[in-house]
């Protein structure tokens, strides 16, 4: 076993365990104490909105107290992030706002719709621990267009890449957005506006200042409240029965389970209505196999290759820690599922609800210190992955793009100013779209999804595990399948062709991986030009992993950048 | 640098990726197959109705599934771990050639 935290330089996040289990207890008091002044009859918007600003408020101060003015900790965040750490922010961030109430109101949904896209959700995390997990990092690159245009030697791939990321980054943002406001606003009592624009705003805070080092943190202390979040009925059942012992005759689960929790998630979702809800239960293989199968591999394949998540897996020590990162995520997600899973049915359970004072899950309201909570652990959700989808955004522009293409020679200095300012730009932006548009948000997300599986699944399968795929071979998967999905969808939307396999229109992304497979494959036989470095480099890939690339760990800030040990040689 | 045991360790490498896709894809399908809901549209949802009758249910399998795919996830982690020590166990770190 590599022991990647006795590295040469200390690590920047020793005091993790101490202020996550500060938070746990705060946490604790706090619910405690609203739990108390509910019981006395204090007014439940006070709650709720306590509820929901005080994790907020400390969200924006976790940011500040990270601030750096170091690029390597601005960008990737010191690239020694241990193990578990990095396991439990990658699974705060693959959960997200989008799929956290998702998986909570799992049995609940009619005909167990969210069953394939809970499945296929989970077998992400296992397709990106086999396949990228490792390779990835093998390259020490901050980015995922950077890795790729290292491994393939090629500044034109890197650029394409980098497009590719911010299509697919800024839809799947503003979902992200979408859901948390709509859910930050519920709990103020305030219109969504307001919502989406106190969220943004935390957002900002905690991850401009800070980058990747102040994201790391906060996504942190979001998993703690998620998880806090779902267990909150099994702690106050258990607070109760420490204090007053019943006889266990009269515990017992309701047969009706409160509606009002369930409604409200399910209008959250609102998955019936959606494109994968129509492919699961009107399509023209709906009550068969395949759109199980379909849906679930749609969204393995989509999330595995979402570049926010394997940027996540680059900031770990060694490439064996980032394989091990993906065994804590799994193990972490593992307890986050089995408890939210059965959170309503504890709900139900009769003595929270007389334990809670007569607002706690009154039928037809949404309002009570459960719901407060559980609503706070999904802006927290969505706060943790549209953290992490902004900083990729930002590396991505910043470094992929204009650092490339525009200014090659700057400084230190500005490129840390141009890196918050991309930030502030990106978050205002998104926020600008996410206040204007009005969609429903899984089929932005099954849109963002299937862009995602489309453009790098093929091309980081290919690169990550074959040492004869090249750049020209690399730039036309991405382009092919890239927009075969969106012809596709441009195609099925005007009604100029069926449904293949049944496919409705924002799920074109499965017959763009096919085609970039296919393109990938077959252009890798040809070879366009004489260049062996790639060959050369993809060599890497096949020693074993104590001779990583990584860059060096003490940061310069006043002098020369640290040197890289690969560079494009374009 | 060309280590002796370089196509030693990719070939390892490749081949546990490969059994290690083929298990998961094993219980992938059984995850599908058992934990499809029924024919019957409109049957009643019955969550608690005794355990076997449960079983079939998506939930248990998806927790069933979560539990495989990480003790699998372990295994691959673990095995990997072991074969890039073993392979650069006795070497010293060499100085990098690119």
């Amino acid at each position: 076993m590599t022991l990647s935290s006795l590295g040469p330089h200390p690590s920047l996040y020793k005091g993790v365990p101490l202020a996550l289990s500060l938070f746990t207890l705060a946490l604790f008091l706090l619910t405690g104490l609203l739990s108390v002044m509910e019981k006395a009859g204090v007014v439940v918007v006070l709650i709720e909105a306590l509820m929901a600003l005080l994790p907020l408020l400390v969200f924006a101060m976790v940011g500040i107290l990270a601030r750096t003015m170091k690029l390597s900790k601005y960008h990737w965040g010191g690239k020694n992030v241990p193990a578990g750490l990095t396991g439990v922010t990658l699974a705060a961030c693959f959960v997200g706002g989008n799929f956290f109430p998702l998986f909570l109101s799992v049995i609940f949904l009619p005909e167990y719709i969210s069953f394939p896209i809970v499945l296929g959700w989970v077998s992400s995390l296992v397709l990106c621990a086999v396949l990228f997990a490792s390779p990835v990092r093998k390259f020490g690159s901050k980015t995922i267009p950077e890795f790729l245009g290292v491994r393939l030697q090629s500044n034109l791939v890197r650029l394409i890449a980098g497009g590719l990321v911010i299509l697919v980054g800024i839809p799947f943002l503003c979902t992200e957005i979408l859901v948390g406001g709509q859910v930050l606003a519920t709990s103020l009592n305030a219109t969504s506006t307001t919502g989406i624009l106190l969220f943004s705003a935390v957002l900002l805070i905690s991850v401009v200042l800070g980058g990747v080092n102040g994201a790391v943190w906060t996504q942190a202390l979001q998993g703690v409240l998620m998880v806090f979040a779902c267990l909150s009925p099994v702690i106050l059942l258990g607070l109760d029965q420490l204090t007053s012992p019943m006889i266990s005759e009269s515990i017992g689960f309701t047969g009706v389970v409160s509606n009002s929790l369930t409604e409200q998630l399910a209008a959250i979702i609102d998955i019936e209505n959606t494109s994968i809800g129509w492919f699961l239960i009107q399509g023209p293989y709906a009550g068969g196999l395949w759109p199980v199968i379909g849906t679930a591999l749609f969204f393995a394949i989509g999330i595995a290759s979402l570049p926010h998540l394997l940027s996540k897996l680059l900031g770990t020590g060694s490439s064996s820690s980032s394989r091990r990162a993906a065994g804590y995520s799994l193990s972490f997600l593992l307890l986050l599922m089995v408890v939210g899973s059965a959170y309503f049915l504890l709900l139900a359970d009769e003595r929270l609800q007389s334990l809670l004072g007569p607002n706690a899950l009154d039928q037809g309201h949404q309002n009570g210190l459960i719901a407060a909570l559980i609503r706070s652990g999904i802006v927290a959700a969505a706060l943790a992955a549209s953290s992490a989808i902004l900083m990729a955004l930002s590396t991505s522009i910043s470094r992929d793009l204009i650092e490339t293409l525009v200014v090659p020679h700057a400084s230190l200095n500005q490129k840390i100013v141009l890196a918050r300012v991309v930030v502030l730009l990106i978050c205002a932006f998104v926020s600008y779209l996410a206040y204007s548009e009005n969609l429903l948000f899984l089929d932005m997300l099954t849109m963002s999804l299937s862009l995602a599986a489309a453009a790098f699944f093929p091309v980081l399968v290919l690169s990550c595990w074959w040492s004869r795929f090249h750049a020209t071979a690399a730039y036309s998967t991405m382009l092919a399948g890239t927009l075969a999905s969106l012809f596709y969808t441009v195609a099925v939307a005007s009604g100029s062709t069926g449904f293949w396999f049944g496919f409705p229109a924002e799920m074109g992304g499965l017959l763009g991986v096919l085609l970039g497979f296919t393109v990938g494959i077959s252009f890798s036989y040809v070879t366009f030009s004489k260049d062996e470095r790639c060959f050369h480099l993809a060599s890497l890939l096949e020693q074993p992993g104590e001779r990583d690339l990584s860059i060096d760990l003490v940061d310069t800030s006043d002098g020369e950048e640290p040197e890289e040990l690969i560079e494009v040689k374009a | 640098m060309r280590t002796p045991n370089r196509v030693a360790y990719w070939t390892k490498t490749r081949a546990l990726m490969a059994a290690t896709l083929m298990l998961w894809l094993i219980f992938f399908s059984i995850a599908v197959f058992y934990g499809t809901p029924d024919s019957d549209p409109n049957a009643p949802q019955n969550e608690l109705s005794g355990f076997s009758a449960s079983l079939s249910n998506s939930y248990v399998w998806g927790c069933f599934l979560f539990f495989v795919a990480s003790v699998l996830i372990s295994w691959f982690c673990g095995a990997q771990d072991r074969l890039d020590e073993s392979s650069t166990g006795s070497s010293q770190r060499p100085g990098n050639t690119l």
